[in-house]
């Protein structure tokens, strides 16, 4: 203990000790150990709860005052974006080419010295140029590359935090500004999620000639949220050339891929896909194959309904639930018999009830009378819950 | 006498766009940031024009169009409807409430003021 003793006369400063410690230090050193001990503690407890509360004050008060200081900064940068790039006197009458950019009013009114001002402006470009089209957000862009912002955005995508690597990748793909392919197919197979969807967004937006060239080079998984995201961005990217899809359903190896794809294949009604979507009707899983079967129904591919039938018997109930489903979307009328007889002798509830929908979207009422009349007691419950329009499921 | 614009907008940055561009074309420009303070506006000024977003606070630019056309019984002020929200539904519906036009964000403010002009000439 009185180690501990000589190690704070050497940290505190003497006149502090003579003044403050040394009066109490002969009643200290008369304490039992364990009391010594005890004291020492809790005076170190003390102190650094003290240092704790001052270095949050002093957190705040610093987070307050740039906070201050970048809402100041904004509003000039809006006030300029408004001043000379929206109500700009040339923008109705020029082409955004021919139309004087202010960049040196910026530099003089702004400084933009510093990053973090760089920054805020960015952050306001982004803005107008989100929310306004056409001259305004060309004159823009053009503000943006000539006051080299476009630097700081492509040095994010160097970084080592991946938030930084998403800030930049969203500001390029925003400005429509090219980054490297191999950079953000880099990016694409990314091990932290959040940036591989924000780079697989990117590159969908940015990459001129193949858009969806990272679907070769993609072997982890595609989650549900990704797959819903990239749609977004696929069915709302305007001028983006679209492939066919069934490329991957041949080469990819990646089951979550193949099932995006058919969404896709569906979505883009791509009926030169129907082939390549028939092979995955013997593909080893089978929720690869039920996803398969809803697409053929979905695009209502006649070709299909023969093969889908032979394969009922041997399918677990979720791809005959699926057979069930298209042959209701095909409405050929060649399989009602079989449709009847799935409905009458099923044992599954699930079966009989998209039997039961599928009898009824070939809208023969013959037959549904029929069945509402001399089928057995249950069976006609399912086939009248099916009727009722106000029941989706 | 210049024609009276209302604005309709819970984001300041764009309200005051808008408001700015709307006066350089010679309008005068009564804004509000809330779908409450936007009827006490509509009650008090008698706009020419409305300009709205659909999501705001208190009441959505949809509420707006319907108490302005059935509460007020107001028929012949044009109303434009300016929204980020891209179903097909909320532009039926928008109309169906009784708005004039509906403009997709981003805005080209060119064709903006263009389109309110025009409603306001018809």
């Amino acid at each position: 203990m009185n180690n501990v003793v000589d190690v704070l006369q050497h940290i505190i400063p003497y006149p502090f000790w003579a003044r403050y410690i040394a009066p109490y230090q002969s009643w200290f050193e008369a304490q039992p150990p364990f009391i010594r001990f005890a004291l020492v503690v809790i005076v170190l407890a003390l102190a650094a709860i003290l240092f704790m509360y001052a270095l949050l004050i002093i957190t705040r008060l610093h987070y307050h005052w740039k906070q201050h200081r970048e809402t100041q900064f904004r509003q000039k940068a809006e006030a300029l974006i408004i001043e000379h790039v929206m109500l700009h006197p040339d923008i109705e009458t020029r082409s955004p080419e021919q139309i004087t950019l202010p960049d040196g009013i910026f530099r003089q009114t702004l400084g933009l010295q510093r990053r973090w001002q760089k920054q805020v402006l960015i952050d306001v470009m982004m803005y107008y140029h989100k929310n306004f089209a056409g001259k305004t957000a060309q004159v823009l862009r053009r503000l943006y590359i000539q006051l080299r912002l476009d630097k700081l955005s492509y040095r994010k995508l160097r970084s080592w935090r991946w938030n930084r690597k998403i800030q930049g990748l969203h500001e390029l793909a925003e400005m429509q500004l090219q980054v490297p392919e191999v950079t953000m197919l880099e990016l694409t197979t990314s091990r932290n999620r959040v940036l591989r969807m924000e780079a697989q967004a990117a590159y969908i937006r940015l990459s001129k000639n193949e858009p969806f060239k990272f679907f070769d080079h993609l072997t982890g998984r595609l989650l549900p949220w990704e797959q819903l995201f990239l749609f977004e961005v696929i069915t709302h990217t305007q001028g983006l050339t679209i492939p066919s899809f069934s490329r991957w359903l041949h080469y990819s190896e990646n089951t979550d891929l193949k099932l995006f794809c058919l969404k896709l294949i569906v979505h883009f009604n791509q009926f030169n896909a129907i082939p390549a979507v028939m092979k995955l009707l013997e593909h080893r899983d089978a929720q690869v194959r039920a996803a398969a079967i809803d697409t053929l129904g979905q695009l209502e591919a006649v070709d299909a309904e023969d093969q889908l039938v032979q394969l009922y018997v041997d399918q677990p109930i979720t791809c005959q639930v699926a057979i069930l489903r298209a042959l209701g979307h095909i409405r050929s009328g060649q399989y009602l018999h079989f449709l009847r007889e799935e409905f009458l002798r099923s044992q599954d509830y699930a079966v009989r009830k998209e039997a039961a929908r599928a009898l009824i979207a070939h809208g023969d009422e013959e037959l549904i009378q029929s069945l509402l009349q001399h089928a057995p007691e249950e069976r006609k419950r399912t086939l009248e819950h099916c009727l009722d329009p106000l029941i989706k499921y | 006498m210049a024609k009276k614009i209302l604005i309709i907008e819970d984001e300041p940055v764009m309200l005051k766009t808008l408001e700015l561009l709307f006066r350089k074309k010679g309008y005068e420009v009564i804004t509000a940031t809330n779908g409450k303070e936007a009827m006490e506006q509509i009650r008090a000024h008698a706009p020419d024009a409305v300009i709205t977003d659909v999501m705001m606070p208190y009441l959505p630019g949809t509420e707006i169009i319907s108490r302005l056309r059935h509460e007020l019984k107001n028929e012949k002020t044009p109303v434009v409807v300016i929204s980020s929200v891209e179903l097909d539904s909320l532009v039926e519906e928008v109309f169906a409430l009784g708005a004039n036009d509906f403009i997709r964000k981003p805005i080209v403010p060119a064709e903006l003021v263009a389109r309110v002009e025009k409603l306001l000439v018809s």
